[in-house]
């Protein structure tokens, strides 16, 4: 019998989480592919995020912008993966392939040099983001991408609009330091050739 | 004009919402200020993230996510995040080829290289293959090449027979995600160089349809 409870308890919890998230899914994979370079990445960030979302499915059921927190907890997950991906130069390499992927572009119109040029400037920015903290990369990734307001990120954070905007705008600084910056203007690893001439 | 103003009005002067004397009076300020031309680039870069096509999202995705919930031990993985090709999810099967490299690495042309494993996979169908390379230490710059001959291809780069690329090896195993099709119920041959200023290592293993 308590197999059948457990069992009961699981679907309840499993109801709630799906009534909560499902919902603002669709912005969340939203924002998952504007910070991926393919499918699978995105993918694999959503289901990443839902499943620390069910484990605090508590939390989630409290909070009262659920939008908002999800979307903070992707982008912390977002920076926690990068770094982990930072420890695996053979993914670091794979990026520089992946960029070159048909399918990551063929839903976009722009001509193929634009579009190198368009994933190249994005792999550049997001690999800027690695050297922001996960909460300075959550909360100008929220205003500047996601569109919340200040208001709303007061709500959120609780911290007064005076704090929010200089946090945004010192966090929008040291991004565009970072970008101008050479050293880390390339990507430290990428496919240098190819050829079919076999 | 302040700092505080060029920040509030950012997102204007870069969607061009802004009106043409606020525009004026935030381009006098970044003529004299260091710092906010570095936080319009930043905000520019964060614009272009926001721009990205971000596309539909997959029609079963969110029901995968729950059935992932109830197996949370097992969760739906597409990714290990070495991807070099797309649209098979993580349904497909693997196999492994695992690969010692020492230093001292011999060197000697491909055609006389013995083939390491030959794996049985299905005729037209992706399959993963797993290449774990054991390095004693780690080795910066590393020459990677796959060359591909005969009836094998790699999933999502078509007619393209050989790709190279640098990375950097860490000590200990690396592993490298290949999804391979064997187009030719004969299959074909796998060539995996990896060059280093110092030394080189060269082995070969073979795909073939399974029957």
């Amino acid at each position: 019998m308590r197999n059948v409870f457990s069992l009961k308890r699981r679907h309840s919890r499993r109801d709630s989480f799906e009534h909560l998230v499902r919902p603002h899914f669709d912005a969340l994979y939203a924002a998952a592919r504007r910070l991926t370079l393919s499918l699978h990445d995105a993918e694999d960030l959503v289901q990443d995020v839902c499943l620390k979302a069910f484990s605090r499915l508590g939390e989630l059921k409290e909070v009262e912008f659920q939008r908002a927190w999800l979307l903070k907890v992707l982008y912390h997950e977002f920076i926690d993966g990068q770094r982990r991906n930072q420890r695996s130069p053979l993914a670091i390499a794979a990026r520089g392939m992946e960029s070159q992927e048909p399918d990551s572009i063929a839903a976009v119109t722009a001509q193929p040099d634009e579009l190198v040029d368009h994933n190249q400037r994005t792999e550049r920015v997001l690999w800027a983001m690695n050297f922001l903290n996960s909460d300075q990369c959550a909360l100008i990734a929220m205003h500047d991408v996601e569109g919340f307001s200040i208001a709303e990120l007061c709500a959120l954070t609780g911290a007064p609009a005076g704090t929010i905007k200089a946090q945004l705008h010192r966090t929008r600084i040291k991004l565009g330091r970072l970008l101008s910056n050479d050293a880390i203007a390339e990507p430290k690893l990428k496919v240098v050739g190819a050829s079919n001439e076999l | 004009m302040n700092c505080d103003y060029m920040a509030d009005n950012m997102t204007g002067l870069i969607t061009g919402t802004l009106a043409t004397r606020q525009a004026a009076e935030c381009k006098r300020h970044l003529a004299e200020c260091a710092a906010c031309v570095e936080a319009l680039r930043g905000a520019e870069a964060l614009a272009l993230l926001k721009a990205r096509d971000t596309g539909d999202v997959p029609l079963n995705l969110f029901d995968a996510v729950l059935g992932a919930l109830d197996n949370a031990r097992e969760p739906r993985r597409t990714g290990q995040r070495f991807w070099l090709g797309t649209g098979f999810g993580g349904a497909i099967a693997a196999s492994l080829v695992a690969v010692a490299l020492t230093l001292g690495w011999l060197h000697f042309p491909e055609s006389n290289v013995p083939e390491i494993a030959e794996l049985r996979v299905p005729l037209g169908q992706p399959h993963m293959v797993d290449l774990a390379f054991e390095t004693d230490r780690s080795l910066q710059g590393a020459n990677i090449s796959i060359l591909l001959v005969g009836g094998v291809e790699l999933d999502g780069y078509g007619q393209r027979r050989e790709l190279i690329w640098t990375s950097d090896l860490k000590a200990g195993v690396n592993k490298l995600s290949l999804p391979l099709i064997a187009v030719e119920e004969g299959g074909g041959r796998v060539v995996v160089r990896l060059s280093h200023p110092q030394s080189e290592q060269v082995f070969v293993f073979r795909l073939k349809a399974s029957v």
